[in-house]
């Protein structure tokens, strides 16, 4: 009799027990699967990079060299790097603070001339790239624009949407009383700005400046078609060395100098959207 | 710390619609004033004026008599409280409730140390290093009170901060407010939809209903003394018995009530409180008027029940709500006598 009785309460512990096991394996599973999508094209670029000889069908380098690594220490390499990270810290700072404005100046408006202007802002993103540069290139050489500010300029306008809508999505959550007892507490608009308005709404500033870095790190199109060949940046490096025959090495080490500093900034923008602070 | 504050003629307009017309009201130094009224009644854009976080369209905020209209909100010296706590989720409880004095200039130590003394009023001392999101609901109110203490404000202005807490919390709460009442004294205009947290936290009840000031009385007074058939029942007020006032006494259904010597004569609405009236039994002597019931709505320790009295000549049937303790042997259909519990009536002319 108590084995019957208790036979459905065991039954009915297990079905959960299973689904809970279900619910914590799925995610390692699904995440592990996820890293390992991302990181896989990485390890033959890694390889290459350090690779003297690889012919198919060898699965590893046959001959090692470091001779691409110590190109990337060259002169050459960087001082193309510092030419991307200003382009990309540029693009960062005008675009995240242009998006920024933009999505509050959207948020005053009524609601039809709201959704008409952020259509408007969207529109970069519509546009073929090429068509965007070959317009904006013609208006700012008659302007006599120097080159490393037109590149500027152009990706700035690129990365405006990114940056927009990050604002726009973060400021429909956006709790105005915070500010409205911040300033009770005796907060100039200053105050406010700094000491609230930025930091709730660091997640939205690293993700924008992140997105807008990345526009301007990793651009080629703009860069070769408005620098025409002067600025040389570092995908502007990168693509020649993949249009050169026999240049996979180099290529490789290019890429992995290509992704490091995103990266870097990825993590570092995580921690501080992430971090509680003290006003100051 | 606590100050007087007036408002004077203000009114308000968003666009075309009026919410505020022509209020009057003074709250006295140390005194608690509730503005209560239902949702759109005006009473939360008083208090961003109050707070300097609106300017209204016309009238004056006077602070200890000094016209603060002008002035900032940064510069008012209020203390806000909010419904949702809103502490700043970047900061630990200590540096929220030291926020105001690191604005005010404070060095970050100096401004803990305050800080803490005032998380020790609100008995929240231990959870000085916590983040926000690590509180319960209630635990942040108490912060968030303790934050707008620290701003050592002339005036404390609460927007209905209890309602998003379950009762007992509430509770706590009206416990806590009561202690630092005692213990600063500070002046306070509760906004609330919640005649019962009203009638608990203040001094006196101002009642709005469409930007307007109905009745600004005691608590007491403004629940046995409506100004009008309105305050009675945004005051909970059930009853309302149509009669005439003459020689001295209302006479309805409900019998000959002795009124006030200075109600005027004529038709008037006679508005008991439900806990007012009682049933009575046939062998009861005191007079009262007999009827039907109509309903019996138990509602915990208390019951509702309705009765529709027997009309004299000429009169109108009319039902009166009583509230009885426990749940009476009464089904709809029985008999039943009612009589008022107190000696005078409160009658408004009609």
């Amino acid at each position: 009799m108590s084995a019957l009785a208790s036979g459905p309460a065991r039954m009915g512990s297990r079905r959960p027990r299973a689904a809970l096991s279900l619910r914590r394996v799925l995610p390692v599973v699904l995440g592990t699967a996820l890293l390992i999508w991302v990181l896989l094209p990485l390890v033959p670029v890694a390889l290459w990079s350090v690779a003297g000889e690889w012919r198919a069908p060898a699965v590893l380098p046959e001959a090692w060299s470091s001779q691409a690594l110590t190109t990337l220490v060259s002169p050459e390499v960087l001082q193309a790097g510092l030419r991307s990270a200003a382009l990309g810290l540029g693009v960062a700072v005008t675009g995240t603070v242009l998006g920024a404005l933009a999505a509050f100046g959207l948020r005053q408006l009524p609601r039809t001339q709201a959704r008409i202007l952020g259509f408007i802002l969207l529109a970069p993103l519509a546009i073929p790239p090429f068509a965007l540069v070959m317009g904006a290139n013609v208006l700012l050489l008659s302007a006599r624009v120097p080159t490393f500010a037109a590149v500027l300029i152009v990706l700035t306008v690129t990365a405006l949407p990114y940056t927009a809508y990050m604002f726009h999505v973060a400021l429909a959550s956006y709790d105005w009383r915070f500010e409205e007892v911040a300033r009770t507490l005796g907060a100039s608009p200053t105050r406010v700005l700094l000491s609230v308005r930025m930091a709730l709404l660091a997640p939205a500033i690293a993700r924008a400046g992140f997105l807008a870095f990345l526009v301007g790190w990793s651009d080629y199109i703009t860069t070769v078609l408005i620098g025409g060949g002067q600025l040389r940046t570092l995908p502007m490096l990168l693509g020649s060395a993949a249009s050169t025959t026999g240049g996979e090495q180099l290529t490789a080490a290019l890429s992995l100098a290509m992704i490091a500093p995103p990266v870097i900034l990825l993590i570092l923008l995580a921690r501080w959207g992430q971090r509680g602070r003290s006003p100051q | 710390m606590s100050s007087s504050l007036s408002f004077e003629s203000i009114s308000h307009r968003f666009g075309t619609e009026q919410v505020l017309d022509d209020i009057t009201l003074t709250v006295p130094e140390s005194s608690c004033v509730a503005l209560l009224g239902a949702s759109g009644s005006g009473k939360s854009t008083l208090l961003r004026i109050a707070a300097g976080l609106l300017d209204p369209s016309a009238g004056a905020v006077l602070i200890d008599g000094e016209d603060v209209t002008a002035l900032d909100a940064e510069h008012r010296e209020s203390g806000l409280m909010f419904q949702r706590p809103l502490l700043f989720p970047h900061l630990s409880v200590v540096d929220n409730v030291a926020f105001a004095a690191r604005m005010a200039g404070r060095t970050k130590a100096e401004a803990r140390r305050q800080a803490r003394e005032y998380l020790e009023l609100v008995q929240l001392g231990e959870y000085a290093r916590r983040m926000p999101g690590e509180l319960s609901g209630g635990q942040e109110q108490r912060v968030a009170l303790a934050r707008a203490l620290a701003r050592q404000p002339r005036i404390l202005l609460l927007d209905e901060p209890f309602s998003s807490l379950d009762l007992r919390l509430r509770e706590d709460m009206y416990d806590l407010i009561d202690s630092i009442r005692d213990q600063l004294r500070p002046t306070i205009v509760l906004v609330t939809h919640d005649r019962r947290e009203a009638a608990i936290l203040a001094d006196t009840i101002a009642v709005l209903d469409h930007g307007r000031i109905l009745q600004h009385a005691p608590v007491a007074r403004i629940h046995h003394q409506p100004a009008s058939p309105a305050v009675n029942r945004i005051l909970g007020g059930l009853n309302e018995v149509p009669g005439v006032v003459r020689a001295g006494a209302h006479h309805s259904p409900l019998g000959r009530i002795p009124v006030p010597q200075d109600t005027p004569e004529g038709p008037g609405l006679l508005m008991p409180r439900q806990e007012s009236l009682q049933l009575t039994t046939d062998d009861d002597a005191r007079p009262g008027a007999r009827g039907t019931v109509t309903q019996v709505r138990p509602s915990g320790a208390h019951s509702l029940v309705r009765v529709e009295l027997e009309p004299g000549p000429g009169e109108a049937p009319v039902t009166v709500a009583i509230e009885v303790t426990g749940t009476p042997a009464l089904r709809p259909g029985d008999a039943a006598g009612v009589a008022l519990g107190g000696v005078v009536g409160w009658v408004v002319p009609l």
